[in-house]
């Protein structure tokens, strides 16, 4: 169409043409005059087409394709700033993209099932009961199935190994209304589903199925016991299919009804209204979430008000209501206010890495800054031509978008590897019920919107202030080549200074919070926790998989710790409820006998006299249940009483062993021995007097570097029941890890074969797991740290090679008069220095006020060590005369000669 | 350079539109015109002729179609519509409007 207009155009401008070389060929000018003279009448028949173009409107489109040739052409002549500007931006847009891709894979995206807009989930805060299910089931018609799943963790005994495995509860119809068909074999029937007795049948996942059942093609039919109940397998799941919960693990699934064989006592046939569930179905494709949502509160103001009937109460506080909020399925279960507070944190974690494209930004806006002034005389000259100023702007934007969509593009990338890396970090260094993590993080069409909006952005964001100000040039002295920019010289204070003050200032603040926890962390591993690691195994014992008499569980307990005890080259043996260091705590309100709560003034703890710190958390007491000789086996000394001993049971008075730092807070003059706390009972708040028996020196118990707080201890004899359920194998023992395991393992199969220990460690690789964790988030603090580092070299080296740019003339008088190389190099990195210097104090500053904050995690040094301030400052320097470095020795090219001469 | 355009603009639309009112013709025949008629006085800038002629149809004031020229060559056409009559009117007597008025001002002492 396009075409067909301009060859009109063309044509009649030919014909005007011809009949104007006819007329003056009339006039009797020769064929060649007379076309020389018509096109000289003519006028610029380029200019022409342009004006007919314009008066036309089509121009826009040309001129955008033109715009972005011509900034492709630009680009392409200056490689080393496009490359520069390019990386910056993929670094800048990249971390913030792996953030967003995280969020995306989370939060946003539907799960892999397929009609996955149909799935929608029915949760508040607050997870329905299985009554509620029922109820929605049977009378919200909006659905075309609606299934229900939760989650249990039995003891799964395959021949003759058993071992922990997590359930996944479900209603019949879970693998019909997800859409999921089992690779080998089917899934529930509607007998399956309703009756218990033909119910203990399973569908088991692929990962069970190629770790416990050697992925035998003939699995279908055999048999297994859960909780020493038979089952048998009727499917296996594909292997994609991992449920529909992020982070939980799912090794096979068995119908509700099979509850009531598996815990007799209490399920959810049985009382259905005592036990929650996860609820997620199927909308029907003619039914909106709007017209679902209704028909939903309908059913649940039902249910309300049959709840207050069968408790008798009227009074609606009393009650939670009935979960009802309709939501589209994603892969983490949440209710809205869960979401919300995510989200809020989602923000947050935007926002600093916002910052770091920010930076990036800076960056290169100072970039195209220092490069406009080498296009002064190209922009004015088109200006002088007749380009309007508006075209200009409009072109020199093209070349930062197309700077942006380079460096989106880039980033994007980046962030996939980047995520992908992150992942299997955290897969590999946490325990194995996170191995069900499996995000999708691949480029869906979300990301590729948010690539584009941030490229966008960011584009306008930094190309737009440079573009209006190299079009606002001066033409005349532009045309004269000044190459001195107005208003260099004294004047040291820049906008474009700045920038680079503040991303130095940034990095600073990132990279020391991170040196202080990292060296405290090393501080406290060197000093030693409290208690010995060396030779220590740690098993976790599932006594809860051996059915529900706690007697009975009680019993085998104590058979295992005597026999363990025995075993040769064991010295010592015992069982924790809690491993210290290595995850969990157990935390109650300080309550001392006779004293009033919440009486007691903040504590204050000193260390031989020397630098007062304060406790962690004052007011809490935290608490570890342990077998006998627990101090023995960990290499605790008790620096006062005694420990526990068989006689200490459920028919004896209390007694409790505290640490050192509770027994000076109890007892200042040193006799804590007889003192006694209130224990309270966590279902009723009734109170019990325990008696102090035991003094135990001081440890580390959450974290390396934490500061003190008050520990004590309590035997798990006279533990109320509730307590009961994974306990910790502690063992003291000469020999190698694998015959400790395979004797500690036999052991527990000889007293029960459905007795399960498992996951024997050492107690140093258990620390390190888990501390590990924390640390990957301290390095990723200190990568961002660099990377803010790195834009800050990049736009110091912007700034600086700006400066030498302008200031040709100076310099070249400077060494005209004599300054030497050397003189000249030292001049333009001394300024370098000063920027960077200017950067590092402000961010030391406000790191030393800062780093108050962080002083519970940062025990043993204080939060202004010297050593790590000097630390970051070097190496912040040197990144600076790095930096400079190149600028300084182009500045020593300059030749005077030609320089002065340019004036 | 503008603004002068812009005072020849309006003029040159005037005088295409006028001499359009005779009947339809291509652009070099209302170049032609133009100087024929004024005598030689007015001579159309042929840079500024298409361009207007190209702004004119966009307003819907003139619409163009090939034809034939006298010589059987193929050339652009353009002719008055009935909008760009009325507009025609309308700056006709605009225009003797404002030479009147400056006609005034040069007469006065």
């Amino acid at each position: 169409m396009r075409e067909e207009m301009e060859g009109e155009l063309d044509e009649e401008l030919r014909f005007h043409i011809e009949k104007e070389i006819e007329q003056n060929i009339a006039r009797g000018m020769s064929p060649a005059e007379a076309r020389r003279v018509a096109l000289v009448e003519f006028g610029g028949v380029e200019r022409v087409r342009e004006e007919c173009r314009d008066a036309r409107g089509v121009r826009l489109l040309e001129d955008l394709l033109q715009d972005l040739r011509y900034a492709l052409r630009v680009l392409k002549k200056s490689p080393a700033f496009t490359l520069v500007s390019v990386l910056s931006l993929a670094l800048g847009i990249g971390v913030n993209a792996t953030v967003f891709g995280f969020v995306n894979a989370v939060m946003l995206r539907p799960l892999p099932l397929p009609d996955h807009d149909e799935l929608v989930r029915i949760q508040d805060d607050n997870l329905p009961a299985y009554s509620d299910y029922l109820a929605f089931n049977e009378r919200a018609q909006v659905f075309s199935g609606l299934t229900a799943y939760d989650f249990e963790s039995f003891q799964l005994t395959v021949g003759d190994s058993p071992a922990r495995a997590d359930v996944v509860l479900v209603s019949g119809n879970y693998f019909d209304v997800l859409g999921v068909r089992p690779a080998l074999g089917r899934a529930f029937s509607a007998d399956e589903s309703a009756q218990p007795g033909a119910a203990a049948v399973a569908v088991i996942s692929h990962g069970l199925w190629q770790g416990r059942f050697g992925a035998d093609p003939a699995v279908v039919g055999k048999t297994f016991r859960l909780s020493r109940v038979p089952f048998t397998i009727i499917g296996v799941a594909p292997r994609e299919f991992t449920g529909v919960s992020l982070g939980r693990r799912h090794d096979l699934w068995v119908p509700f009804a099979a509850e009531v064989l598996l815990r007799p006592e209490g399920n959810r046939t049985v009382n259905p209204d005592s036990y929650q569930v996860h609820v997620i179905g199927r909308l029907k494709p003619e039914v909106s979430l709007a017209q679902a949502q209704a028909a939903v509160e309908v059913v649940a103001a039902q249910q309300d008000q049959a709840r207050k009937v069968r408790l008798f109460t009227d009074s609606p506080g009393e009650q939670p209501t009935t979960p009802r909020s309709l939501s589209r399925a994603t892969a983490v279960e949440m209710g809205p206010r869960d979401r919300q507070q995510s989200w809020l944190g989602v923000a947050a974690v935007l926002a600093v890495v916002g910052l770091v494209l920010l930076a990036a930004c800076a960056n290169v806006a100072n970039l195209l800054l220092g490069r406009a002034a080498g296009r002064r005389r190209e922009i004015a000259v088109r200006l002088a031509l007749g380009a309007s100023r508006q075209r200009i702007v409009r072109q020199l934007l093209t070349e930062s978008l197309v700077l942006s969509l380079l460096g989106a593009t880039a980033g994007l990338i980046l962030s996939r590897w980047v995520g992908d890396l992150l992942l299997s970090l955290v897969q590999r260094n946490s325990p194995a019920d996170m191995a069900a993590v499996a995000l999708d993080l691949s480029l869906d069409w979300r990301m590729l919107l948010y690539g584009m909006l941030v490229a966008v952005l960011t584009g306008v964001a930094f190309g737009l202030v440079p573009a209006l100000q190299a079009s606002k040039s001066d033409v005349v002295s532009d045309l004269k080549a000044e190459t001195t920019p107005r208003g260099l010289g004294r004047r040291r204070l820049t906008f474009r200074n700045a920038l680079v003050v503040t991303q130095v200032a940034i990095s600073a603040l990132l990279l020391i919070p991170a040196g202080l926890l990292l060296r405290s962390v090393r501080l406290a591993e060197t000093s030693g926790y409290g208690f010995t690691v060396a030779d220590r195994y740690v098993a976790n014992v599932e006594l809860e998989a051996l059915g529900n008499d706690r007697r009975r569980q009680s019993l085998i307990r104590e058979q295992l710790l005597g026999r363990v005890r025995e075993m040769p080259g064991v010295h010592s043996a015992t069982m924790s409820q809690i491993v210290p260091l290595a995850g969990g705590t157990m935390v109650v309100t300080l309550e001392v006998e006779g004293e009033v709560p919440g009486q007691q003034a903040a504590d204050v703890f000193t260390e031989n006299g020397a630098s007062v710190h304060a406790l962690d958390q004052p007011g809490s007491l935290y608490l570890n249940m342990v077998d006998t000789r627990y101090f023995e086996t960990m290499g605790i000394p008790l620096v006062a009483g005694r420990d526990f001993s068989e006689r200490d049971d459920a028919t004896a008075p209390d007694v409790i062993v505290v640490n050192e730092t509770l027994a000076r807070r109890l007892a200042p003059d040193g006799q804590a021995l007889g003192r006694r706390l209130i224990e309270r009972d966590p279902m009723t708040g009734k109170p019990k007097s325990v008696e102090v028996v035991g003094v135990a020196r001081d440890a580390k118990y959450i974290w390396p570097s934490e500061r003190p707080r008050y520990f004590a201890y309590r035997p798990f004899r006279q533990i109320g029941q509730s307590h009961l359920g994974t306990a910790h194998l502690i063992v003291h023992a000469a020999g190698d890890l694998g015959t400790i395991s395979k004797e500690v393992r036999s052991t527990a199969n000889a007293i029960d074969p459905d007795l399960s220990v498992e996951g024997v460690t050492q107690l140093d690789e258990l620390i390190e797991r888990h501390v590990g964790e924390t640390k990957l988030v301290i390095w990723a603090s200190a990568a961002v740290g660099a990377l803010a580092l790195l834009l800050g070299a990049v736009g110091l080296y912007g700034v600086m090679a700006y400066a030498v740019a302008g200031r040709t003339k100076e310099i070249g008088i400077r060494m005209a008069l004599g300054a030497g190389h050397g003189r000249v190099r030292r001049m333009i990195l001394a300024e370098g220095l000063a920027l960077a210097a200017a950067g590092t104090v402000a961010g030391l500053l406000i790191s030393a006020v800062s780093m108050r904050l962080m002083r519970s995690l940062l025990y043993g040094i204080s939060p202004t060590d010297p050593l790590t301030y000097a630390a970051v400052a070097t190496f912040l320097t040197a990144v600076a005369l790095l930096a400079s470095y190149v600028p300084a020795r182009r500045a020593t090219k300059v030749d005077p000669m030609v320089a002065l001469r340019s004036e | 350079m503008d603004k002068k355009t812009d005072l020849l603009q309006g003029t040159l639309d005037l005088l295409i539109l006028k001499t359009l009112q005779t009947g339809p013709t291509h652009g070099w025949d209302i170049a032609q015109r133009i100087r024929q008629v004024s005598l030689e006085i007015l001579s159309v800038n042929q840079g500024s002729l298409y361009p207007a002629l190209h702004r004119l149809e966009s307003q819907g004031w003139i619409v163009s179609e090939w034809g034939a020229s006298d010589n059987n060559r193929r050339a652009k056409f353009y002719r008055l519509t009935s909008v760009g009559q009325r507009q025609l009117a309308a700056e006709t007597e605009s225009w003797e409007r404002f030479s009147r008025a400056v006609a005034l001002i040069l007469q006065s002492t």
